[in-house]
């Protein structure tokens, strides 16, 4: 009787246990088209294209003056197909470019998939996968939220170099073992108490992350279990000579490989219906930053700074601290990774839209961001039959 | 991040030397070392990762006062980079993993 019994548990496991795949696949959206092998293209010509093609392609000075928005390609991709498309500044559909903070968003993801594997969790202490941190009570999540604690001074265009922590870190005396670096810095605040943007608190992830994976898929990882199932061959994660992926700033790839890295958060981190992303990891980036709710955290906010989500920013407003959506005429479901001069990603759920551009202004805040994705969504009302 | 413009010329003279990491009050980099580095960071990884050419790749490190020049070794994929015959620094890369500074 008692055998019986145990077996019919066992059989129940089993049960539920062979039912787990399948459920888990059952969460990812059905009925997708997705990119295999390249994006198919139904260009829609019209009023909202012209409009685009003006505000963002019209040049204003000469190249040596790096005046105005320079934009180097503008990709629309609707309900899988890419409905506006082009190019300029001698940049081609097979030209890779350098995304800067762009690259934070696609090393959270890779923390997500490390997760999903069981690797880390985002509640150990840092310390369990690293050595190089001095506050041990810091976690992984601490950092995906930027909320470390740590001392850290992101500017560097209007001060003297030498006060700057990203230039710093990437090109100064933490340069070649860039999570060191980050990971002795002063402790300012407790972590998860103060939200701060900081390419500092993204590369000390990459670098715990990296503690965390097996040492032998180490080197390869971002391009076996992401960049590889996305289709994204033109992707490159540079590494520092300590071997940290610079998940701050230097992840390369094509805007329509970026576009396949935002059509992955488009189906909640699904990709040719197997999920690469765990559940729920997607609302949770675009989902406002928890840390950043904290008064303090918003004083350290940043002008024109959209409200940010983790590693990825949201147009999401925040009534409690009177914050508008910082593209007003765009859905507020739209969410961004964002890089200097111009790079973006940008996900609109509500309207089937990713909306990539890659530029280089250096002259910051010369493009219209709300006007630039009003357009995007008024070019996929054109192209919807 | 960026290539931002050098500060000031005055920035040749070494910076106070700290105990690094530090953040308020600066690192122990002066701007023209920081210069090189960038150089043959972002020269390494415009040939060698985003592919494009090399009068492409000067204009887009182009920084004020333009005070390092670089020097492209296209048969082992790596950049030097020198400012005022003294400052120097090396950038190379590796397949798949792009370019980094050496030291």
């Amino acid at each position: 009787m008692q055998s019986w019994s145990s077996s019919l548990s066992w059989l129940a496991l089993a049960g539920l246990l062979s039912q787990w795949p399948a459920t888990a696949s059952a969460a990812c959206p059905s009925g997708v088209s997705w990119p295999d092998p390249d994006w198919p293209q139904a260009l829609a010509p019209g009023p909202a294209s012209a409009a685009l093609d003006e505000l963002a392609f019209t040049l204003v000075g000469s190249d040596p003056e790096r005046r105005g928005p320079r934009t180097d390609g503008v990709l629309v991709v609707y309900q899988g197909r890419i409905v506006y498309e082009r190019y300029a500044r001698g940049f081609d559909v097979d030209s890779p470019h350098l995304t800067w903070s762009v690259s934070k968003s696609m090393m959270s993801a890779l923390v997500g998939v490390a997760v999903g594997e069981g690797w880390i969790d985002l509640q150990d202490s840092v310390c369990d996968h690293y050595d190089q941190i001095d506050e041990c009570s810091m976690t992984p999540d601490d950092l995906l939220s930027m909320g470390s604690g740590l001392e850290w001074n992101e500017g560097y265009e209007d001060e003297p170099y030498h006060l700057s922590s990203v230039i710093a870190m990437l090109y100064g005396t933490g340069a070649l073992d860039m999570g060191a670096f980050v990971g002795h810095h002063p402790q300012e605040a407790p972590p998860g108490t103060l939200y701060r943007y900081s390419s500092g608190d993204t590369v000390l992830l990459s670098a715990v992350l990296a503690g965390a994976l097996p040492s032998a898929i180490h080197d390869s990882f971002p391009h076996d279990f992401l960049f590889g199932p996305l289709g994204m061959t033109s992707a490159v994660f540079e590494q520092d000579r300590a071997g940290t992926f610079v998940g701050s700033s230097y992840a390369y790839a094509t805007p329509r490989d970026m576009a396949r890295f935002g059509y992955l958060y488009l189906h909640d981190g699904c990709w040719n219906d197997e999920r690469i992303l765990p559940e729920g990891w997607v609302d949770d980036s675009r989902a406002v930053n928890p840390v950043f709710l904290d008064e303090a955290s918003y004083e350290w906010s940043r002008d024109g700074d959209a409200v940010p989500g983790r590693q990825w920013w949201t147009n999401h407003s925040v009534p409690e601290l009177a914050i508008d959506s910082v593209w007003p005429d765009v859905p507020e479901d739209a969410f961004q990774a964002s890089g200097h001069w111009g790079q973006s990603i940008t996900v609109i759920p509500s309207e089937a839209l990713v909306v990539v551009r890659t530029a280089d202004d250096r002259e910051s805040g010369v493009f219209d961001k709300n006007r630039f994705l009003e357009l995007a969504v008024s070019i996929a009302h054109e192209a919807a039959p | 991040m960026s290539v931002p413009v050098l500060s000031r010329v005055g920035a040749l003279v070494l910076a106070v030397a700290l105990a690094a990491p530090a953040c308020k009050d600066g690192y122990d980099n002066n701007d023209a070392e920081l210069a090189v580095r960038q150089k043959a960071k972002e020269m390494c990884s415009c040939v060698f990762v985003m592919k494009r050419d090399e009068a492409w790749c000067r204009a887009w490190t182009k920084v004020t006062p333009d005070v390092a020049k670089a020097e492209i070794d296209r048969e082992r994929k790596r950049v030097t980079a020198v400012a005022l015959g003294f400052y120097r620094s090396n950038a190379s890369f590796r397949e798949g993993l792009g370019c980094a500074l050496e030291q």
